[in-house]
């Protein structure tokens, strides 16, 4: 070990690769001087743009930075060099997972320094035996698990290899440290083993091993590891005349030095031991998704089917080739190796084209630190945030004792080793009478005693790294809002606009209430090392967070609790949230009666635009009902982070299309949000039922569950949404802006539009769907009190000009394709925008009291002219044709008005009698 | 240290061209000298010989049988490989084949 402890690393990034190549293009002592400084770059710290990481640098490894850089292909550790174009972690929550290696053949972990910094006596390394090298390897996996999470690398899957996947079940949640201890300290792993088996490795895929040993029952197939390597397990001589065959191919092949049987239905008759240690230990729901290699899914929440799919691990296959393709499937794109070895070259393999990154926890090249130094680079270049001052922090402190209030656990509150040995003894007589083959079970017997005394003596000096939790920190950090940083939002836009337009703000990307609540989840994670987030309290919305133009918003946190949070963001939205395991969950509610079936599928909600969701927060797919004070529906948990509890909003919404006028709604306040397992991954699809508690014209409260085939995973109370005007024209400039207009075209040809908001938010809805972002600008620009007015005017001509336009037969036009230009009072003309050809038009528009109204023509000799009064009294009958009573429809003020238009050409015809009146 | 026999360079460059591939960088990104172990080294890891077993019979045909060649080898030493090991099996297997022709 030649490590130089706190080597520096250089981090640059920048928004694009010709920005971090010109960063690169300075001299060499430039560059080494930033080393071990913040991260230097343009355009803030945010997670997009790319990265660049250097261990240790030098000229030759600048030199090769700037070749790679300038190739703009990822390059991930090769020579201590670590770049990402587009960093795998940079808006794909739940991308990261733990994985935890089996037994190799070679077993040299570099773990002493590591323990040192945690605070913990290092863990027992003994590989005398299967059963002590199984729990070595374990127990350092449990062990780089805490390492891990002190840096702030936190989970958000776990899978293992062979005995790994128990490693997984501990880092996942599903077994307690006490638990993981007993499976260890009871599991008879030395009796997990048939006598004279073998494992051979074949350097081939799956394909050509079954075809080889097709119809043997003698020979089988283990492990199925990776695209070209394959495990088969048999008596030695059949293996033998195997592997000479394969060879014979080309193909490379290794006789494994484990003897066990494990991962066949050989094992049939000797796992009743352990099996039963197994069911008696308290298995828990995951806290996230556990993947299982058996099944290439994630492990099952309920303690009997864990405990049978644990069972199943045994005498099943591992398939962990189809495990990571299914993680990768799942957006899994950092596996983050929890142990020494070369399980990551194993997931390489499989994963050689897909983008993904592997990398060891520990290396037997380096010392630990050192090579967890690497590991913080290569999280930090793919969009991580690992916590470089705690990897410095320490180093000095290794030296000294364990005494400093941060580290984990004073070595007295390690788990005595008085661990209830004589049942393990009593557990031995047990055995005694099961196990099979007699003649084995001398051998067996003072091997499982060595082993257990190994393991017992492992255990009792084993780390406990998640006994006592460090307190909640307060955090002040910082969120980059934007549709580059989140480009889910692209898909969560609140203004429909023409395909292709320039302008990103006209479209208004929102980041949705649910995935502010994601990102506060994370925050308080972020917070609390080592702890979930497992329910959210008083959410409250205050304002709509927009992403266009970007902005950079102050998360902070604040402990109100052993085990609560204040989280706030900026002063859109705050939160508290709750870390620990999750809560037991109620039982699912029943169906209302009278339900009936909705009358529009999940495809009709979105292609009819009723929901405005791109297909990243498309989260319904079914509508399964709708009664008088519920729906349920189908949700499939969309990529998008907080997509999953954006969907219960839609079927809110969708009670609300189908059972009320007005629609339109959204959220502003959630009591309490709990998640009774790990969040689903997406893909999951789960049944959401949202029953309504309360319905007011401007408010409507639902609380809501999710349920997994009938469990309850989420529940939900308290979700205030607030509705607003969503029926008639307002609901169709909602769905269709391009095709609809709030105004209505009036006999003679003009346009009246009567003041169709209640209140400003509603006003403000309907605003960013008409207005582009030099008119908003000019609207921001008005005083208070003249703004409705000036709006009901742009408006009423903007839907004046699309209508004269498809008049003659244009097509869709959205209103920010036109903009309005004042020519004088109460004239204007519009001009296309990005595009639009528009004529020279002649528009005259007037505004009194509610109501706006409008009408166009092409210029030409005569000029328009409109012009409202409101009518004070009795509506004069008036002789002029081209004059209107138009009165204030309901819920505004009870007003008439006389509308009077005219232009020169109209003013020749002759007069109609009579006066025509109207109620917009 | 074993030097590469002028004979062999154009094996050598051979199979770095294999080792860079295998490693997905570009010739030359990673320097290789005939001293560099395989693991150690070169960071390659026992997967990793598969596909270099396989590109090598590509490129000489099914007599240069890495697979073969390995099973004589203790674990040891096949973590311990060479580039400069792997050019002279190469070289090797090459010349036997053209005594074979003979």
């Amino acid at each position: 070990m030649t490590d130089v402890t706190n080597e520096p690393i250089l981090r640059l990034h920048a928004p694009t690769p010709g920005d971090l190549a010109e960063l690169l293009a300075g001299p060499d002592a430039h560059l080494l001087a930033l080393a071990d400084a913040a991260p230097a770059g343009g355009s803030g710290g945010g997670s997009g743009g790319c990265r660049l990481g250097v261990v240790a640098p030098n000229a030759k490894r600048l030199a090769l930075a700037r070749k790679v850089v300038g190739r703009g292909r990822p390059w991930r550790g090769r020579n201590e060099v670590w770049f990402s174009p587009a960093p795998l972690l940079a808006d794909r929550p739940g991308g990261l997972a733990f994985v935890f290696p089996g037994l190799e053949a070679e077993f040299a972990p570099q773990v002493d320094d590591i323990a040192a910094w945690l605070g913990v006596a290092p863990p027992e390394r003994n590989v005398a035996t299967l059963g002590t090298h199984a729990a070595s390897v374990l127990a350092v996996g449990r062990l780089l698990d805490a390492a891990l999470r002190r840096l702030g690398i936190r989970p958000d899957a776990t899978a293992g290899h062979s005995i790994g996947e128990w490693g997984a079940m501990f880092a996942g949640g599903i077994l307690s440290g006490s638990a993981f201890d007993d499976l260890i300290g009871r599991g008879h792993l030395d009796d997990l083993r048939v006598p004279g088996l073998e494992f051979a490795a074949l350097g081939c895929g799956v394909a050509p091993v079954a075809e080889a040993i097709a119809g043997r029952a003698d020979v089988v197939i283990s492990h199925e590891n990776s695209t070209n390597q394959t495990v088969v397990c048999g008596p030695a001589p059949e293996l033998a005349e195997i592997v000479d065959a394969f060879r014979a191919r080309g193909v490379i092949c290794q006789i494994l030095p484990f003897r066990s049987g494990f991962h066949t239905p050989m094992l049939g008759p000797y796992v009743a031991p352990f099996r039963d240690s197994l069911l008696s230990l308290d298995l828990r729901a995951p806290a996230m998704p556990v993947w299982s290699a058996t099944t290439a899914e994630p492990f099952p929440a309920q303690a009997g089917d864990i405990g049978r799919l644990c069972v199943r691990h045994m005498l099943e296959p591992v398939r962990f080739r189809g495990l990571v393709e299914q993680m990768h499937a799942a957006g899994i794109r950092v596996f983050v190796q929890a142990g020494p070895g070369q399980l990551g070259s194993l997931i390489d393999d499989t994963l050689r084209d897909s983008d993904h990154l592997t990398i060891a926890a520990n290396s037997m090249h380096r010392s630990g630190l050192a090579q967890l130094r690497r590991l913080a680079v290569a999280l930090w270049v793919e969009g991580g945030a690992p916590d470089f001052a705690a990897l410095d922090a320490d180093v000095a402190a290794s030296a000294e004792t364990a005494a400093s209030a941060e580290t984990a656990v004073p070595a007295e509150a390690v788990r005595p080793a008085d661990v209830a040995i004589s049942p393990v003894l009593a557990r031995l007589h047990q055995l005694g009478t099961r196990v099979p083959a007699a003649a084995e079970f001398g051998a067996l017997l003072s091997d499982l005693a060595e082993s257990v005394v190994a393991v017992l003596e492992a255990a009792g000096a084993a780390p406990e790294p998640v006994a006592p939790p460090e307190p909640i920190r307060a955090t002040d950090t910082t969120l980059h809002v934007s549709t580059s940083a989140m480009p889910y939002l692209l898909d969560h836009c609140l203004a429909a606009q023409r395909d292709g337009w320039p302008d990103e703000t006209d479209r208004r990307p929102v980041v949705p209430a649910t995935t502010t609540i994601w990102h506060m989840m994370r925050a308080a994670e972020q917070a609390a090392p080592g702890r979930t987030a497992i329910g959210v309290d008083d959410v409250v919305l205050h304002r709509w967070l927009v992403a266009a133009p970007a902005q950079d918003l102050a998360v902070r946190t604040r402990p109100v609790g052993v085990d609560r949070v204040h989280v706030s963001v900026g002063d859109f939205a705050e939160a508290t949230v709750l870390l620990g395991n999750p809560e037991a969950a109620p039982s699912a509610w029943r169906p209302e009666p009278g339900e009936h079936t909705p009358t529009l599928s999940a495809a009709d909600l979105y292609e009819q635009r009723w929901m405005f969701h791109g297909p990243g927060f498309q989260a319904v797919s079914a509508c399964r009902a709708v009664a008088d004070r519920s729906a349920r529906a189908d949700l499939t948990v969309p990529d998008a982070p907080g997509a999953l509890l954006d969907g219960v909003g839609q079927v809110l919404g969708l009670w609300l299309i189908e059972r009320e006028e007005r629609w339109v709604a959204f959220p502003v306040r959630i009591a309490r949000i709990r998640f009774h397992t790990a969040e689903p991954s997406p893909g999951t699809r789960l049944e959401c039922t949202v029953r309504i508690r309360d319905i007011a014209p401007d408010a409507v409260e639902a609380e809501a569950q999710l349920t997994v085939s009938g469990r309850v995973v989420v529940s939900i109370s308290g979700w205030h949404d607030r509705r607003f005007d969503g029926g008639g024209r307002l609901g169709d400039i909602h769905r269709f802006p391009q095709l609809s207009t709030l105004s209505e075209h009036q006999p003679g040809g003009w346009w009246l539009l009567a003041d169709p908001w209640r209140g400003i938010a509603a006003r403000e809805l309907s605003l960013h769907k008409y207005l582009g972002a030099a008119e908003r600008d000019e609207y921001n620009a008005r005083p208070v009190r003249d703004r409705r007015r000036w709006l009901l005017q742009r408006v009423v001509v903007k839907d004046a000009v699309r209508g004269w336009m498809w008049d003659r037969g244009a097509g869709p036009l959205f209103p920010a394709e036109i903009a309005v230009v004042d020519t004088g009072t109460s004239r204007c003309t519009a001009v296309g925008q990005h595009g639009l050809h528009l004529p020279d038009l002649d528009i005259a528009v007037a505004h009194c009291g509610e109501i706006a109204a409008a009408t166009v023509q092409e210029q030409g000799p005569t000029r328009n002219i409109i012009h409202i009064e409101e009518a004070k009294h009795a509506v004069t009958p008036a002789n002029d044709p081209s004059t209107s009573v138009v009165r204030n429809p309901e819920g505004l003020p009870a007003r008439q008005y006389l509308v009077r238009w005219a232009d020169s050409a109209m003013t020749d015809q002759t007069p109609q009698r009579g006066s025509k009146e109207i109620t917009p | 240290m074993i030097p590469p026999k002028a004979s062999d360079t154009a094996v050598f460059d051979d199979i770095c061209t294999i080792v860079w591939r295998v490693l997905d960088v570009e010739p030359g990104d990673i320097e290789i000298t005939p001293d560099d172990s395989l693991t150690d080294d070169l960071g390659l890891e026992s997967i990793d010989l598969v596909t270099i077993g396989a590109m090598l019979i590509e490129r000489y045909g099914e007599q240069v049988n890495l697979a073969a060649h390995l099973a004589e080898m203790d674990i040891d030493d096949v973590i311990a490989l060479r580039i400069g090991e792997l050019a002279d099996f190469v070289t090797a297997r090459l010349a036997d084949e053209q005594l074979a022709e003979r």
